[in-house]
């Protein structure tokens, strides 16, 4: 049992304050990722975790006990570093069984568990090569080897990804998650990638400037961003934002078009208000051309000259200009459509999101 | 933690300041004070009697002492451009080089290795008036009849000299440029020549800048060990003849040990440390300076 | 086509140029050590001949034999200059890189207040010229009664070589990628396990030459062993070589043969560590 609490947790680097005291609580066996863009402090909060970076304050908990001043080895956790870290000087084979050497375990179950870890991960015909042999997936997976090995409660992942590439990717990807229904422990992933984030984990938590902007499972952080923040990074391509200033039942964009106040939001604001409007992509369409999610409740109609398109074989992402900005819309079924051309596009207000222009929140209560 | 008052890189760092302090900062100390005083190691007595800044005094005002201090920035000035020059021809010639790089690479090295006293006497040898390698091959060839006086002359004998001292450090500059030259990212080069420079509109705006802190890295190098050429002139000529190739080293040597006079010679002393030290902390800037140039372009 | 024909010729021309430049400066290089070693092989008389004898005659080993015969030929005690030699760079040698593994490790993987200030600091000791530093230190040597000793040379040479020892082995551990030591410490190492397990024997090579370099530094050193060392007691070869002249002669042979046997060492052993040292020297360059 090995849930991981973090409490008021703060990193400081001499009056820098990187981690804002962060609150966060992982289950037992619970999958979860780290999100946001680089300098977020997800990385440096992943290592105090871990144990190689001091913690300025707060408390971090592993299995209900406090861990802040345990070294590394002794917080039973393992980890997968971006670059591997596999010892160049050490073959697979003593790579993987490194950890339980040094813990003075019997070598026969150095061995079976070495070959147990090779097997799951299907490099049992590397085992005697050196990482500098071996190409980037293979080192990937020796890595992860070397933190099954050890049976560690928790798993650290610290983008482990990054340095592989795109179709490689999502194999891992698939191998990773494939891993966690196997082992059954405690998972946390650092990533910058929100399609990671997304399909990897029980729960994501989107960091910013070293604060926390939401938690939550994969469709929550998606369906209903909390900020205007998560809004635009989760989801792609990103979902539509734009300033917009509210005058009675309608939303006044820049340069003077409007759109009607969606219906879910008329209570919550007040005229005058300065709002950010989001639609997603997925939820401006072509008229006809869009997902026919149930009854619209909410849809209003505009026609618009088309700037450019990029057709992507099952889907046309269109983009037009409404209030001094570019939108995007997918277009599904597409056919084809020239450059200027006007046509009727819906837009699912149902869908749409406001965050207050001033902090950020969304403005859903 | 549980040292609270000692960090790790504190008692990391410990054994190396003991040691430096021991062996190098207190007796610096206390040559600086014994070159407020007119100690001499025959009467050391002497040793208490403080005169100010007498020692210093004189030696500034000095003709002897300046003419060597002259000599000894002239002799600088001329090894280390012109090593700095040959070191980056060298260092081309060898990154040309198809095959054999890694023979010449160490050929190249060799000089690095030889002890001071060794190139010295080398060149005494090869420079000799009778019996050198220089005059033979030049009376062989026909060039000269009469043998030429190369370190009995003054000024033939401080060329020696210089010659000596290039020979035996152009490799720290040629070493250290090369490895510059092979860590250089090719595409930059290729760029600029698709962009249209010449070769040597190339290499001036495109080579010559990333190499800089590699140049930078030899002369700092060089910076820390400059009184080297001390040993050497010490062997080929010992400041002669007639005090013609005294450099400020071989002075305060002169002074301290054939004269006895230490307090003279550590205010002497002191002025050449300072000058080391004025060497090698302007050189350590722009080593830095250098490095963050390549940081920025890189 | 013309054009096309005037570049090729330029450019075999060039190559050309390239050879011919290149045999000059390694002859340049190359020559007068070949020199002292041909010397070392022939009598006097054929050194002193005129007009010069171009093609040795007359090939011995006679120099080496009377050097090394005890104190044959001249009297020079060669044997005992050669283990002063040794005694005193090797023992200064690994203390030097006791001191500077762990002042290097420092550098590389701590950050603390006045970081690069220290390191200037080191550096500048270093850069205190030999016979500047000597006038103190045999003075106070002289007062302790340590002058003419092993020890005082071995001490002095420890203090010479550790601020290089710190900068080369701070760039070999710098090579290091950090993850690995953290790697090690998440499998459950201590930060001293760490260490011995993983970083030292990735930087081995690089400390070794970081070695070899204090060694040669000390095998060469003459300002400061001139004047603190004074009988076979200590004498070391640089300045045994001295011995060789006397006011108004010089044994050119003897002499040949004894710069010979200081270089065959220097030359082997730089190249063993050619390859490592350039890269720790340049480590900090590229990567801050």
């Amino acid at each position: 049992m090995a849930p991981v609490t973090l409490k008021k947790l703060v990193k400081r680097y001499g009056n820098v304050d990187v981690v804002h005291g962060i609150d966060l609580e992982v289950k037992d066996r619970e999958f979860i990722a780290l999100v946001g863009p680089s300098g977020c402090g997800k990385s440096t909060t992943l290592r105090m975790i871990a144990g190689l970076e001091d913690i300025s304050d707060g408390v971090i908990e592993i299995g209900g006990k406090p861990v802040n001043d345990l070294p590394p080895r002794a917080r039973n956790i393992s980890m997968v570093f971006q670059s591997y870290a596999l010892y160049p000087h050490m073959t697979v084979r003593e790579n993987m069984g490194f950890s339980l050497k040094i813990g003075k375990v019997q070598q026969a179950e150095i061995d079976q568990r070495v070959n147990e870890a090779a097997a799951i991960l299907d490099l049992e015909k590397y085992m005697d090569r050196r990482p500098s042999q071996l190409s980037g997936g293979q080192r990937q997976r020796v890595a992860m080897g070397r933190a099954i090995v050890r049976k560690p409660e928790v798993f650290l992942f610290d983008e482990p990804l990054s340095n592989l590439d795109a179709k490689l990717r999502t194999q891992v990807r698939t191998e990773i998650k494939r891993l966690h229904a196997k082992v059954q422990a405690t998972m946390i992933y650092v990533t910058h990638d929100q399609v990671e984030a997304m399909t990897l984990s029980d729960r994501i938590v989107i960091m910013r400037d070293g604060y926390i902007e939401q938690v939550g499972t994969p469709e929550e952080v998606f369906k209903r961003p909390a900020t205007r923040f998560v809004a635009g990074f989760i989801g792609s391509p990103p979902m539509n934002l734009n300033e917009a200033t509210v005058d009675g039942g309608r939303l006044v964009l820049k340069g003077g078009q409007s759109l009607p106040l969606p219906l879910e939001f008329r209570n919550k604001v007040v005229a005058g208000e300065k709002v950010i409007f989001g639609l997603r992509p997925d939820d401006i369409y072509p008229t006809g051309h869009g997902l026919s999610s149930g009854e619209a409740t909410d849809v209003h109609e505009l026609s618009l000259p088309v700037s450019i398109t990029e057709p992507l074989g099952n889907e046309t992402l269109v983009f037009i200009t409404l209030g001094e900005k570019e939108w995007v819309s997918r277009m599904l079924n597409p056919r084809p459509l020239a450059a200027g051309e006007t046509i009727k596009l819906s837009f699912d207000l149902s869908q749409a999101h406001l965050f207050s222009a001033e902090t950020g929140k969304t403005l859903r209560s | 933690m549980k040292f609270p008052k000692l960090s790790a890189p504190t008692l990391l760092l410990l054994p190396a300041i003991i040691v430096l302090a021991a062996v190098i900062v207190l007796p610096l100390l206390f040559s600086l004070y014994s070159s407020f005083t007119p100690f001499r190691l025959t009467k050391p007595e002497t040793i208490w009697i403080l005169i100010g800044f007498r020692n210093y005094m004189s030696a500034l005002t000095s003709l002897e002492f300046w003419t060597a201090f002259g000599r000894t920035v002239l002799l600088l000035t001329i090894a280390l451009n012109a090593e700095m020059f040959l070191g980056l021809g060298l260092a081309m010639l060898v990154n040309k080089a198809t095959r054999g790089q890694r023979l010449l690479r160490t050929l190249m090295m060799f000089p690095m290795m030889f002890s001071p006293v060794l190139v010295g006497f080398q060149f005494k040898f090869l420079f000799n008036d009778n019996i050198g390698f220089v005059n033979n091959v030049l009376q062989s060839l026909g060039i000269t009849t009469s043998a030429i006086p190369w370190l009995i002359d003054g000024n033939l004998a401080l060329f020696s000299i210089i010659v000596a001292e290039i020979w035996s450090s152009t490799s720290v500059f040629a070493i250290l440029i090369l490895a510059g030259l092979l860590a250089m990212p090719q595409e930059p080069v290729e760029a600029a020549r698709v962009d249209g420079c010449t070769p040597w509109q190339t290499f001036r705006y495109v080579t010559w800048p990333y190499l800089m802190p590699f140049a930078m890295i030899a002369m700092t190098i060089r910076s820390l060990d400059v009184a080297r050429a001390y040993d050497i002139v010490k062997i080929m000529t010992d400041g002669g003849p007639a005090k013609r190739t005294e450099l400020l080293w071989t002075l305060v040597g002169r002074t301290a040990y054939s004269d006895a006079r230490m307090g003279m010679a550590n205010a002497m002393a002191y002025i050449s440390i300072l000058l080391s030290i004025l060497f090698t902390v302007y050189f350590f800037r722009k080593l830095a300076a250098a490095r963050q140039q390549i940081g920025a372009e890189w | 086509m013309d054009q096309n024909n005037a570049h090729r010729l330029k450019r075999r021309g060039l190559k050309v140029l390239h050879l011919v430049g290149l045999f000059l400066a390694m002859l340049v290089i190359c020559l007068p050590g070949l020199w002292i070693v041909l010397n070392s092989l022939r009598p006097t008389v054929e050194i002193m001949a005129k007009p010069p004898v171009w093609i040795p005659q007359d090939i011995s080993l006679d120099a080496y034999r009377s050097m090394f015969g005890g104190a044959g030929q001249g009297g020079i005690p060669v044997w005992e200059y050669f283990r002063n030699s040794l005694i005193i760079s090797i023992t200064s040698t690994v203390i030097a890189l006791i001191i500077g593994m762990a002042g290097g490790y420092a550098f590389a993987r701590y950050k603390f207040k006045g970081k690069s200030a220290v390191f200037l600091g080191f550096m500048l000791t270093r850069a205190v010229p030999g016979i500047a530093l000597s006038l103190p230190l045999f003075m106070i040597f002289a007062r302790l009664g340590i002058i003419d000793t092993h020890f005082s040379m071995i001490l002095i040479y420890v203090a010479l070589n550790v601020p290089f020892t710190i900068w080369l082995i701070d760039g070999f551990f710098r090579q290091v990628p950090k993850d690995l030591a953290e790697a090690a410490q998440i499998d459950g190492c201590t930060r001293w396990q760490a260490f011995w397990q993983v970083e030292f024997p990735l930087a081995g090579p690089g400390i070794a030459s970081a070695g070899i370099f204090a060694f040669l530094t000390s095998w060469n050193e003459y300002a400061l062993a001139s004047q603190i060392t004074r009988s076979v007691n200590s004498k070391t070869l640089p300045v045994g070589l001295l011995d060789y002249t006397s006011e108004f002669t010089i044994d050119w042979r003897g002499m040949c043969a004894l710069a010979v046997v200081m270089i065959v060492p220097a030359l082997t052993l730089t190249f063993i560590i050619q390859k490592h040292l350039v890269s720790g020297l340049t480590f900090g360059a590229v990567k801050g």
